[in-house]
């Protein structure tokens, strides 16, 4: 990674220490202004709920939910093929799939279609397929994160990722002072909130960005190398803040030092003692050629024990199944085994079904007039924060700024990463389903965006060449 | 607004849940390997040992506290997809092959196994089922009949397989007498379920049958093509692999075919099977839908449907000793019906007493088949739960007398030699702390 460093990296370290310690400080400032901050009364419980209540009905919901998942699938892969004729990543087509299904159109013009195709008693079906599918697709990215990658970043990686976290954070919680009079309740406290806004501005969609990159063929070039070294640890560090974050909203203040205490000790064990154990199981898989079943049943059991811990711990199981997925060696036989049998079953039936059910939560609607500027600045702060901080990390760690702009728009991906984040936040009622709305948009928006301003940058650049030509979505 | 918390909730509930089955199923499924069965019979043992007639009985709280009735329809909805991916998976490894190069013995045995058993069985249901008035009586003896003479050609290739003899003479004849039976099974099982279907009504009757038997005609003779050409396409296109747009054309085909029979009243696996036996020739495009699912069905969805079997068995609800005597019954007269049918078949067709008695024991075995046809029965309602429970347990009884039965009688025959030099013996042997596998 040596193109990326010409300059001399004496200032960096300083430089560094620097911009951590006067990010914290500037966001206990924030913080503090915040804390006086007045939000409206919690509105009432029937305008929050955008999914009807499960009702329990005793005939067989099977053809109800074939239907349901027929729907979806074939809807998901029709608008992915769409957006892939367009050069887009599919993954942003199937969740503009999933908001087509949801209120905001199909439900808003044909409200007997969706009524139809998703009665009461699918719902939560669906929503638990739909869970178990995140969470597989967790373990997933867990798997394909290349710890290697971490371990041998240069101190300029380091810094471009640590920049593009931190702006994008202050500024999303710069942003909460704003909103949080706005949008949120009395019921959320403003560091929740702002906690929250400020990592929902942070996340990186490291699945999508790899794929942009191999589509490309981008992924070997330096501009790629950086780019998904930083993406990595942007998705490290961003789990790690919402599990803290997930952590201090359940447990409220005095809980919160337990929760982070036995998350760290939870991971210190999985590293430590799971680890071993797992390189041992992976030499004497690859050694005795076992089986594929065996394999998938004693991870599986693994995976779901390792996502009831960290739930049970108090920070989301999801972080459970990512950290498994991520402390399996890397391009193992293990590895290559699992994500074969698991990633195509997870991409094709189980992750559209988490897009059409983030569909339903998703109504447009109630964003209106004035809101939809906010709508725009919300945007527009998420792109300043994580184009402008990587994009200017990038210039001062000595990339030319064509590269560093392509660095920038890169890391603006936010793909689905985004949306299990948003979930969550709205599953914790932190955001509001008209805030959950706006961070939607501002999701689809910044990855839809990335492909064409990626390609203009890149095709003109000299620095980028092999083979832009092929490749769809 | 509880709603989210309501599904985190039940979600937890749901991953602990399937992080017990698919534990038990495994461990179970181990140790049944070394005690010298097929894996399939531990899996569904440890069904049974999570439902109401173990952990149930034993420790009533925990159970409750483990599978709540509110995940029940969870568990349900994960196991009946699984089963709908199952059986497309089982009806595309269906060999029709077999049944051209073996002539008349197979067809005979095949019949004789189909007949024996289906009548011994509604000699049974009549005899049963003044005791049980809650059900129709023909349908429970219509439905008892299909049950007893189902042959399970998953379990039975797969066992031969394990014990190296699917390639001698009398491998290759039970196979294909057992592909007969499993097509003339299902068949019986959709008639059955559109006769109860249609509650009696001829009309009604002759219309389900009559669509069934469009619906396999379409399937054959429209679907089958534009299949095979999509197929062609697709295969050339991912250079052997599917790609994830021919996956999702292959899941939104399996769940259509499963919906259109769920409409026309059989059972949904129904179709999901034919989708699949239409497609059995397609040898390139089926090694790449195994290597796709294959795995993944077998270990996780597989579980949840034993355990969705066991959750609805309760040995202990055949309380009464005329249950038991109902259960010995229907234990005797499965094997028997199809034990001697087979045997006697294959002797008359020239076979010695000995390669006789090894058609039929392999014959004999039930597998899982039994257990979706006693599921059938469950959900139309034509069988009460106790004759269910005694249904689950002939299956795991059948299925799980091949192995050391068969290894006594094959003794002095053509198979012994093959299976001397088959893996299972040599993992017997060894008995490593490798885990055994498939």
């Amino acid at each position: 990674m040596n193109t990326v460093s010409h300059r001399s990296t004496s200032w960096l370290l300083p430089g560094y220490a620097v911009m951590v310690g006067g990010s914290a400080s500037l966001y206990l400032l924030i913080r503090s202004f915040g804390e006086r901050l007045i939000a409206p009364d919690a509105p009432t419980a029937a305008a929050l709920d955008a999914v009807p209540g499960a009702t329990h009905g005793s005939s067989n919901p099977l053809p109800a939910v074939l239907m349901a998942l027929l729907a979806i699938i074939l809807a998901s892969r029709a608008v992915g093929a769409l957006f892939g004729l367009f050069r887009q990543p599919r993954v942003i087509g199937e969740v503009v799939a999933g908001i087509l299904l949801g209120p905001s159109v199909v439900g808003h013009f044909f409200p007997a279609v969706t009524a139809a195709l998703f009665p009461s008693s699918v719902l939560p079906l669906v929503g638990i397929i739909a869970q178990i599918g995140v969470m597989l697709f967790m373990f997933v990215v867990g798997l394909e994160l290349n710890t290697e990658l971490l371990r041998k970043k240069t101190h300029a990686t380091m810094a471009i990722s640590h920049a593009s976290i931190l702006l994008p954070f202050l500024l999303g919680s710069g942003l909460a002072l704003l909103l949080y009079p706005i949008l949120s309740t009395r019921a959320v406290s403003f560091t929740a909130f702002s906690l929250f806004m400020g990592i929902s501005m942070s996340v990186t969609a490291f699945p999508v960005l790899a794929r942009i990159l191999t589509d490309r063929k981008l992924q070997h070039s330096p501009l790629g190398t950086v780019a998904l070294t930083c993406a990595a640890f942007d998705d490290v560090t961003a789990w790690c803040l919402l599990a803290l974050v997930v952590g201090v909203i359940q447990a409220q203040i005095h809980g919160a030092l337990l929760t982070t205490a036995l998350t760290l000790l939870y991971i210190g064990a999985m590293f430590g003692l799971v680890r071993p154990l797992l390189r041992q199981y992976v030499e004497r898989f690859e050694a005795s050629q076992g089986s594929a079943q065996g394999v998938m049943a004693v991870m599986g059991v693994a995976l779901l024990i390792s996502s009831l811990a960290t739930e049970k711990i108090g920070i989301h199981s999801l972080f459970g199944a990512f950290l498994l997925g991520a402390i399996v060696p890397h391009d193992s036989a293990l590895a290559r085994t699992l994500t074969g049998r698991l990633e195509d079953f997870v991409v094709v039936m189980l992750l559209p079904a988490f897009f059409a059910l983030t569909g339903l939560r998703t109504q447009i609607g109630l964003i209106s007039g004035h809101l939809w500027l906010l709508c725009g600045l919300i945007v527009l702060v998420a792109c300043a924060g994580k184009f402008g901080g990587t994009a200017l990390a990038g210039r001062l760690t000595g990339m030319s700024w064509r590269d560093s702009s392509a660095l920038g728009i890169l890391m603006n991906t936010r793909g689905l990463m985004e949306l299990i984040v948003l979930n969550i936040g709205l599953d914790l009622k932190v955001i509001s389903p008209t805030l959950f709305a706006m961070l939607v948009i501002m999701a689809v928006v910044t990855t839809f965006a990335t492909t064409p301003i990626l390609d203009l940058l890149t095709r003109r650049g000299a620095s980028s060449e092999p083979a832009l030509s092929q490749a769809t979505g | 607004m509880n709603d989210a918390h309501q599904t985190e909730a039940v979600l937890l509930r749901v991953i602990l849940q399937l992080a017990v089955i698919i534990a038990a199923a495994r461990l179970a499924g181990v140790l049944s390997r070394r005690l010298g069965h097929p894996m399939v019979v531990g899996e569904i043992i440890a069904g049974l040992v999570l439902g109401p007639s173990l952990l149930g009985h034993f420790l009533p709280e925990f159970s409750c506290a483990l599978f709540p009735p509110s995940t029940a329809p969870i568990i349900n909805i994960i196991s009946q997809l699984g089963l709908i991916l199952l059986m497309f998976l089982i009806g595309l490894e269906f060999d029709f092959g077999h049944v051209r190069t073996h002539g008349k013995t197979a067809a005979l045995v095949a019949v004789c196994g189909i007949v024996f058993p289906f009548t011994l069985g509604l000699l049974l249901g009549r005899w049963m089922a003044p005791h049980f008035p809650q059900v129709n009586s023909t349908a429970f003896s219509l439905l008892l009949a299909t049950a007893l003479s189902i042959t399970a050609i998953p379990v039975l290739g797969r066992v031969l397989v394990e014990f190296n003899i699917h390639r001698t003479e009398i491998g290759t004849l039970t196979i294909t007498a057992a592909a007969i039976d499993d097509a003339i099974g299902w068949i019986l099982l959709a008639v059955v379920s559109a006769i109860i279907g249609a509650q009696f009504d001829p009309g009604a009757t002759v219309r389900m049958v009559v669509l069934t038997v469009l619906f396999a005609v379409v399937m054959g003779l429209i679907v089958r093509p534009l299949c095979i050409y999509g197929i062609r396409k697709a295969m050339a296109h991912g250079q052997g692999h599917l790609t994830l747009d021919a996956l999702a054309v292959v899941f939104t085909a399996v769940f259509a075919a499963a919906a259109v029979t769920n409409v026309i009243g059989i059972f949904s696996v129904f179709g999901a099977f034919v989708l699949g036996a239409v497609l059995y020739d397609q040898d390139e495009f089926r090694e790449a839908v195994f290597q796709r699912l294959k795995d993944f069905v077998t270990a996780f969805f597989l579980p949840v449907f034993f355990t969705y079997t066991g959750l609805h068995t309760n040995i202990g609800s055949l309380g009464t000793g005329i249950m038991w005597l109902f259960l010995a019954a229907i234990l005797v007269a499965s094997f028997i019906g199809k034990f001697s049918g087979c045997a006697l078949a294959a002797r008359l067709s020239g076979l010695k007493p000995r390669q006789a008695a090894c058609v039929g024991i392999m014959m004999n075995t039930r597998g899982l088949m039994g257990l979706i046809a006693a599921n059938v029965g469950l959900q139309m309602h034509a069988i009460p739960q106790e004759v269910y429970s005694m249904l689950v347990l002939m299956c795991v009884f059948s299925t799980g007398l091949l192995s050391p039965v068969l290894r006594r009688l094959m003794t002095g025959t053509e198979l012994e030699a093959p299976f001397r030099a088959s893996e299972f013996v040599r993992d017997a042997l060894q008995r490593r702390t490798v885990p055994a596998v498939e």
